[in-house]
């Protein structure tokens, strides 16, 4: 009786580590609003339109910058220029660690597209493009385009 | 140990194997979907086929075929066209009858719609918004001539109609990243490329009726699909250029054209012979240094473009500026425009500081 207890009790404790691996680490989603606001103030933007995941287009709007499954996504928002300037910031929070280097590939693939778009019609603005950074933490992962990149990315790391 | 125990145990060791294989099965498939995106982010993907139509330029914009607006106005008859196309023909049908006259060679007639385009539409910069603001329809004629704004499409699709209204051949071509796009015209038997787009809002001629190697110091595009482009005879700058003897002789003319008060500059360039690019991009940076620092305050704009469309001799486009007293606006003129803004507004800061209001008080 007591080695069969002993052996349920291994084997229940044997799922429970099973599921703890298997399973991606759901850390509690990050608070994008203050992180935007965060950044926006670190890059020295002024006057930039603002897209993110609670407007109601939030799904179509997201396409315009990334081609990731909007399914995966946790949480997004998006710091843009009106003017049709390079800044940029971007952010996605996805819902599932294994989608973050997607992620990252997407806004890689966006950048590139806005590089061929400045190359073509305002080369002024091409070097803040090369020196843009795609980066990740934990679950989120961002495209920063501005002067100051680096001191940007200060803020999500 | 007992028969229970050990039956637990086995299952718990199944319930282990059967987890690290599905989390192997499920790396492995993320790793090949990430492959895969790697290799379309590289563009190793095989690429399209090229065209002139149906082609997406910068992710949004569609170059379509006009050859039915254009076939009606030949022929008189357009009862086959949808409303929008009978509203585009009845405008464009309209400007032509305004600047092209029957005596006029084709190259007179495309120079009159290349100068109507460039003086009276405009660039939409609503492209390079990352979400696009641009005007609806700024890629096709109908919108081209409606609303007076553009993308590179537009320009390029409206053109290649008014092209075709008057019996000229002309394509519509795109470059190597299909981001920008332009018209060839043939005249006389040769092709010229026409970047109305590119001029629009200039009176340089800068980008109408180039050849290849013209057009090259700018773009790359398939060249084994479109037509070559090696005429000269109807090339506008080429042909409208002040000649110089030699690269030695470039300074005197800028410094002359800058006299005059002038903002742009065209020089052909003749006897290259053995001048090498380090020869001359040492020349115009001595040139540019020159111009900025007999600038009295620095406002002074200098820039070039430098090609050689035939063997021997170069082209040098030049945009020169001074923009020390561009700005200025009288005194007389800056109290209206407070009075008249203050007036709705109350009280503010004006642009220039407002020294003569006694704002900075």
């Amino acid at each position: 009786m007591k080695a069969k207890n002993i052996a349920l009790a291994l084997a229940a404790a044997l799922l429970v580590c099973l599921l703890g691996a298997c399973g991606s680490a759901q850390s509690n989603d990050a608070d994008l609003p203050a992180l935007r606001v965060k950044m926006n103030e670190a890059a020295g933007f002024q006057n930039m339109l603002i897209a993110d995941s609670t407007q109601s287009d939030a799904r179509d709007l997201f396409a315009y910058f990334s081609d990731l499954d909007y399914d995966k996504v946790s949480g997004y928002f998006l710091l843009y220029s009106p003017t049709g300037t390079a800044e940029e910031i971007a952010v996605v929070e996805v819902k599932d660690l294994k989608d973050v280097e997607a992620a990252k590939a997407s806004l890689e693939e966006h950048l590139a597209s806005r590089l061929k778009m400045f190359r073509n019609y305002d080369p002024k603005q091409v070097p803040m493009l090369e020196s843009a950074i795609v980066t990740a933490s934990g679950r989120l992962v961002a495209l920063i385009i501005c002067d100051n990149p680096s001191a940007v990315r200060a803020a999500i790391d | 140990m007992t028969k229970t125990a050990k039956t637990l145990i086995s299952l718990g060791a199944g319930l282990l194997a059967a987890c690290i294989i599905c989390c192997t099965l499920l790396s492995a498939f993320t790793l090949l979907k990430v492959r895969a995106i790697d290799s379309s982010v590289s563009g190793t993907d095989t690429p399209e086929a090229t065209a002139e139509n149906d082609v997406t330029i910068a992710g949004s914009y569609v170059i379509r075929a006009t050859t039915q607006i254009s076939d009606a106005y030949i022929s008189g008859d357009s009862s086959s066209l949808s409303d929008r196309d009978k509203e585009t023909l009845a405008t464009a049908s309209s400007i032509l009858k305004s600047i092209v006259t029957d005596g006029m060679t084709l190259y007179e007639k495309e120079l009159a719609v290349y100068e109507w385009m460039c003086e009276n539409l405009a660039h939409d910069n609503g492209m390079l918004v990352v979400i696009p603001t641009t005007q609806a329809d700024a890629d096709n004629p109908y919108g081209v001539l409606k609303y007076h704004n553009a993308v590179c499409v537009g320009y390029a699709t409206t053109f290649r109609l008014f092209m075709q209204m008057l019996g000229i051949e002309c394509k519509v071509v795109h470059n190597t990243e299909a981001y920008h796009s332009w018209d060839l015209v043939k005249l006389d038997g040769e092709w010229y490329h026409t970047d109305v787009y590119s001029d629009v809002g200039t009176t340089t001629h800068a980008c109408f009726n180039e050849n290849d190697q013209m057009r090259l110091a700018q773009q790359t595009w398939d060249q084994s699909y479109f037509p070559a482009a090696t005429g000269l005879k109807y090339c506008y700058n080429y042909q409208n250029a002040d000649s110089v003897s030699d690269i030695y002789a470039i300074p005197a003319k800028i410094k002359s054209a800058m006299d005059e008060g002038k903002s742009t500059l065209t020089l052909r360039v003749e006897n290259l012979g053995s001048v090498n690019s380090v020869v001359f991009s040492r020349l115009m940076e001595d040139i540019s240094n020159a111009v900025y620092s007999q600038s009295s305050d620095g406002n002074v704009s200098f820039g070039y473009e430098w090609c050689v469309p035939t063997l021997g001799t170069g082209l040098l486009s030049l945009r020169l500026r001074d923009d020390s007293s561009s700005a200025a606006v009288s005194e007389e003129d800056a109290k209206k425009i407070y009075d008249a803004v203050s007036g709705s507004f109350g009280e503010y800061t004006p642009s220039d500081g407002g020294i003569w209001t006694g704002c900075d008080e």
